[in-house]
């Protein structure tokens, strides 16, 4: 891990609030996210659908459509830039050099009716200002790079002719090809194979490490963040309900919300087969258009208290918690699951 | 093999697809295994294993070129139409995605109801209504909720009715097709306590096909792992799980991503672009355990 005590960060996000427009009125994706990202640090950033991990980094990005998307509070500041007042020219810019993006689905990013080495050569023209042979000779490097065997002849290939895990690591070659000091992954490995994601996992790794990238890794497989992360946030409703250290959130998770998903997960030690039951967390999402005024979780948290359903609690340090283990919740965890084990 | 006969026996199963090129090897190739009653028997592999085409060829959704599939004693992959419609009473399948698995324009209790009124049975009404109602309770649902439309549910609920209409003829086998990928992590432990309360209350045996290999070991008795169309391991999960004798099923465990830091870090995983033969024959290695030996190079 790095020390991070004496850097600036890289990307600050305050107060981000955003909603969308809908028939049934507004839903409320995004509500008061704020944290640190600091230079090389990993990122994961854990929820389910309907959680606000996606739509947050979209915002970052500024590619949600606005309208039906309205981002009603916050800042989001970059590499000493103001995003969200920043220009269409100024965001495109960042788009290609600053922040590269890699999302869950590559075939609907590429364009099918060009080659590879075509999308490729085109943001090191448009964006490193390269001329065409230079950026043929590192557009074949990049794909190289990221482990497409045969580079110099497939980069003239159609994105059909790569299987998917190919298809995610050539995005991934454009994503790092003007060197980004951000890169944001969006389940970028659901689609894949297990075997296909750990040779991407592995490739984002010694990436990070070549490049010195921040990464943001959005993911519902708290398996893969266990294995990239170094900071994990937890979002559930469009806030933060716990971020810490990887190893704070995974041996000493204050929150219910996160302590039921590690427990909900079938315990892969148990090589004895005994079919348990999984401890599962009961009930549904809430629904983003009325959100309950007090903690979003407390329907479904059997460890909620009266306060938890009326007052919506701050993300603030855990007691006696590693600093920097953050936690959004009225209740202490550790207490009452200290008094269940003995009761 | 001694003992009872078991639910389902599966020979030499190939299915290929008509729009596949001709010289590609078949979708299925020379598929053989059995499913007893009451058990759960996995399917894993990565996309393009086959492990789908196999759960949909056992239906006879897409019927087989050859093999033999016998099913509670008869064999079904020659089956007429009215045969099969017999079959179906007693084998169901569920799907992935229960939001394209529901008529939008159908009541979940009409919906529900469906095979009852397909296969003549309860013709009265109110019975009917009442056995749709106690199958709305027994997978976890509201029967006050049989008026409303899909649209109405959340994933996980979906996927319930999904499963009360694959129970609702008491089948003895449902073939259940990676029927929690499509459901968020908080909602994915509820189907699979359910899948587990619905067998043991009613000893109803499972086909779990699923790349999720962490939920296969929790679930399944026994796997059969994959590989190109091929089958080259098959086991109790026990042992498939602690000790994998092919390259393809220890290349793929290593993948697997464990929710412990620590352990993360400390893993070494054999990667790499591997490809292996799918030839030769599968052998029994130890008691009940299948492994199909590699080709030599």
């Amino acid at each position: 891990m790095t020390d991070t005590s004496t850097q600036t960060p890289l990307l600050q996000i305050r107060d981000l609030s955003v909603r969308f427009r809908t028939d049934r009125g507004h839903v409320h994706a995004v509500n008061g996210v704020s944290y640190d990202l600091m230079p090389n640090e990993t990122l994961c950033i854990v929820g389910e659908s309907g959680s606000g991990k996606s739509v947050h980094a979209l915002s970052i990005l500024r590619l949600l459509p606005e309208p039906p998307a309205e981002i009603t509070s916050g800042r989001i500041h970059f590499d000493g830039r103001e995003l969200l007042t920043a220009s269409r020219q100024t965001m495109f810019d960042l788009r290609g050099n600053g922040i590269g993006m890699v999302f869950q689905n590559p075939m609907s990013s590429l364009n099918p009716v060009l080659t590879i080495g075509r999308q490729i050569t085109e943001v090191l023209r448009r964006h490193m200002k390269m001329d065409g042979r230079a950026a043929h000779v590192r557009a074949v490097e990049l794909l190289d790079r990221v482990r497409i065997p045969d580079a110099a002849s497939r980069i003239h290939s159609y994105p059909h002719e790569f299987s998917g895990g190919q298809r995610q690591r050539i995005m991934i070659a454009i994503a790092i090809a003007c060197n980004p000091r951000l890169l944001i992954a969006d389940e970028a490995t659901t689609a894949l194979d297990v075997t296909t994601q750990a040779e991407i996992i592995q490739l984002v790794r010694e990436l990070k490490d070549e490049k010195s990238m921040a990464v943001i890794w959005i993911t519902h497989d708290l398996g893969v963040v266990a294995g990239i992360a170094d900071t994990v946030q937890v979002m559930y409703a469009g806030a933060i309900v716990e971020r810490g250290p990887v190893d704070a959130i995974f041996n000493d998770p204050r929150s219910a919300y996160t302590f039921g998903l590690l427990n909900s997960l079938p315990d892969v030690s148990d090589v004895h087969g005994a079919r348990t039951r999984l401890r599962q967390i009961d009930g549904m999402p809430p629904d983003l258009h009325a959100l309950p005024a007090g903690d979003p979780f407390a329907p479904r948290n059997p460890y909620a208290t009266e306060r938890c359903f009326l007052e919506r609690p701050p993300l603030r340090q855990a007691e006696d918690a590693e600093p920097g283990h953050l936690v959004a919740a009225w209740y202490d965890l550790r207490k009452v699951t200290r008094r269940e084990a003995v009761g | 093999m001694p003992g009872p006969s078991p639910l389902l026996d599966v020979r030499n199963l190939v299915k290929r697809y008509e729009s596949a090129p001709r010289e590609a090897p078949p979708a299925v190739d020379d598929v053989s295994f059995h499913v007893n009653a009451g058990e759960t028997l996995g399917l894993v592999g990565e996309s393009g294993s086959g492990k789908s085409t196999i759960g949909r060829a056992i239906c006879m959704l897409s019927p087989p070129n050859s093999g033999s599939i016998v099913f509670e004693g008869r064999e079904i992959s020659r089956s007429s139409q009215n045969e099969l419609q017999k079959v179906r009473q007693r084998m169901q399948i569920v799907f992935q995605d229960p939001f394209s698995a529901l008529n939008p324009r159908m009541r979940v209790g009409e919906f529900v109801a469906e095979p009852l009124v397909i296969h003549g049975r309860y013709r009265n009404r109110s019975e009917r209504r009442d056995v749709v109602a106690e199958q709305f309770r027994l997978v976890g649902l509201d029967p006050d909720a049989m008026g409303r439309y899909p649209h109405q549910f959340s994933g996980g609920q979906r996927q319930r009715i999904c499963i009360a209409r694959a129970l609702i003829l008491g089948p003895s086998m449902i073939v259940a097709d990676e029927p929690i990928a499509a459901l968020d992590v908080s909602i994915q432990a509820q189907i699979v306590n359910l899948l587990a309360d619905l067998q043991e209350r009613t000893k109803v045996s499972y086909i779990f096909i699923s790349h999720d290999l962490r939920m296969v070991q929790h679930i399944c008795h026994r796997v059969a792992v994959l590989y190109r169309g091929r089958i080259v391991e098959l086991a109790n999960v026990v042992d498939l799980y602690s000790n994998p004798l092919h390259p393809y099923t220890q290349r793929l465990l290593s993948a697997v991503p464990i929710p412990d830091p620590a352990r993360e870090r400390a893993r070494q995983r054999s990667l790499g672009p591997l490809s292996f033969g799918n030839e030769g024959s599968l052998i029994e290695a130890r008691e009940g355990h299948f492994v199909r030996l590699p080709s030599l190079p």
